[in-house]
């Protein structure tokens, strides 16, 4: 476990070395939820069955998620699976996927602050715009547990996309297709239900919906009990097929694996 | 006649690189797809996104749907031109850290033209067709005379001129610190959120967005001339701008260079 503990505590250095990068990441973030603030404002109609004043709330709610979300570590995995730097890690006695776990947690762990910081810019610059409380308890259960399940699913996908690298040079084409889908469908911009119906139908058979779009709707209290335990049950099932194929990629590609370049 | 042939071997330069990137970029399929399809998405979920605002409303800041999408088509074309012709720019900053521009700078051609043009996208050259079926679609449903499309071309080149001063400008930066490579990128966000119509912005937001850093000129002119909602004056601004910042970044670039000492060769 204190393997595990290093990398944390190394990932949590490397991010606060490079302050430059983590300030201009949390203000190209900014940037991007203050326009959306001036367009949902200019739409007092609001967009699809959400009102105006939901739309807003909603936009700092996923303002925050994915901030925390919106973290790859697949660019520098993929990086090490084709300079052979994975040959390092296979040699020790530790689980390489689970050193990268918390070292992608540490980083993860500096975001929580910096979306929190976001979301306070973003109210000092928007007097108008207010974070409503969670409507009862259970909203702030059901958007904890939304939450850890986004976590774990990210994570997962994350994984996923650098797997590629055992197959295709770098693989970077397959990886900024997994950011841009995460980008812009997993309701970081938009509610998923606010989308033309046939394109929620379609995403909402996918698990990007969870990675955002589902904690911030169980924060303001629009999600269900009943529909609450079918999400939940979901986000089980998709945690179990993106395991299973992290999984079987790493098998596969450790067989394939030729450190090239050591 | 030495002008003709300065232009010829620029032009074999360019041909040249674009056939390395060419065979670059098909190395893996896979790659090429996946690049391709994730710009198609992200053109996509920008097409669906403006529709998903006209739910409820007829009307964006004054604007209809179309007119909308036309905003978001224009700068969609700009973006891909842009990334066609001058994608390497956004490597400048690489390159002057690992020092690979000093083999540039003791060859007989432009260090400029080179770091501009030596990647030509050919992912976006994919996504050039659905770009230009975008535009269409978002001009089928507005009505605009001969001399305001004349207008419209007119002021998209100017932005593209535009955009290509920021990028060298931007670029130039490096020579003075290796950690500005996110400039380049907060640039193309607020390039990215600048292609929705400014009258949504308020007028201080719309002034620095014009004036001072005037990606408005890129993003919004065009369309608003097309349409017929921008002043005379503003035509003029974007001429006088876009003069004044190649000239800028012109002048930015050569000092840059005469500063620049090789950092690791």
């Amino acid at each position: 476990m204190r393997k595990y503990l290093w990398g944390f505590q190394l990932a949590l250095s490397n991010e606060i070395i490079y302050r430059w990068n983590f300030f201009f990441g949390r203000l190209r973030e900014i940037l991007v939820y203050i326009a959306l603030v001036f367009v949902y404002t200019a739409i007092p109609q609001g967009v699809g069955s959400y009102t105006q004043q939901q739309l807003l709330s909603y936009l700092l709610l996923a303002a925050f998620v994915s901030s925390i979300t919106f973290v790859y570590g697949m660019y520098a995995i993929g990086d090490e699976i084709v300079e052979g730097d994975l040959t390092n890690y296979l040699v020790r006695p530790i689980n390489y996927l689970g050193f990268w776990a918390s070292r992608m947690f540490a980083s993860r762990f500096l975001l929580l602050i910096g979306g929190a910081l976001s979301v306070l810019i973003l109210l000092a610059l928007f007097p108008s715009l207010s974070l409503p409380h969670p409507p009862s308890l259970f909203a702030i259960g059901a958007f904890i547990a939304l939450l850890v399940q986004s976590l774990i699913m990210i994570q997962l996908i994350d994984f996923i996309g650098g797997t590629f690298s055992f197959w295709t040079y770098r693989s970077h084409g397959a990886r900024w297709f997994i950011t841009v889908i995460i980008q812009f469908f997993c309701g970081a911009y938009l509610p998923i239900k606010a989308f033309p119906h046939w394109v929620a139908t379609i995403l909402s058979a996918t698990p990007f919906p969870s990675l955002v779009g589902l904690p911030a709707e169980a924060y303001l209290g629009l999600i269900e009990s009943n529909q609450f335990l079918a999400i939940f049950l979901m986000n089980i099932g998709w945690i179990i097929i993106l395991g299973t194929i992290l999984h079987t990629l790493w098998r596969r590609g450790i067989k394939t694996y030729g450190a090239y370049g050591k | 006649m030495a002008n003709n042939t300065a232009l010829t071997k620029h032009a074999r330069i360019w041909a040249r690189s674009a056939a390395l990137t060419f065979a670059r970029t098909t190395q893996s399929r896979l790659d090429f797809y996946m690049y391709v399809g994730g710009k198609l998405l992200r053109m996509g979920f920008f097409f669906v996104f403006a529709f998903s605002l006209f739910s409820n409303t007829q009307e964006l800041g004054g604007y209809s749907k179309h007119a909308v999408l036309l905003f978001f088509a224009t700068m969609n074309i700009i973006d891909i031109l842009g990334q066609l012709l001058w994608r390497g720019i956004a490597i400048m900053p690489q390159m002057v850290r690992k020092g690979t521009i000093d083999a540039l700078l003791v060859k007989p051609m432009s260090p400029l033209f080179y770091v501009a043009t030596h990647l030509f996208d050919f992912w976006d050259l994919a996504t050039l067709p659905a770009g230009i079926a975008f535009l269409a679609y978002a001009f089928h449903g507005l009505a605009f005379s001969a001399t305001q499309m004349l207008l419209w071309f007119a002021l998209l080149f100017f932005g593209l001129i535009a955009a290509l001063a920021i990028n060298i400008l931007i670029a130039a930066v490096s020579f003075w610190t290796t950690q500005m490579e996110n400039l380049y990128w907060l640039y193309r966000d607020l390039v990215y959120v600048a292609r929705f119509p400014p009258t949504i912005f308020p007028p201080a937001i719309r002034f620095g967005l014009t004036f001072v850093v005037p990606i408005l000129i890129i993003t919004a002119f065009p369309t608003q001339a097309l349409l017929g909602t921008l002043p005379l004056r503003m035509i003029a601004w974007a001429i006088v701008a876009t003069v004044c910042l190649w000239i800028l970044a012109t002048t930015a670039w050569r000092a840059g260079l005469k500063r620049y000492t090789s950092a690791s060769s």
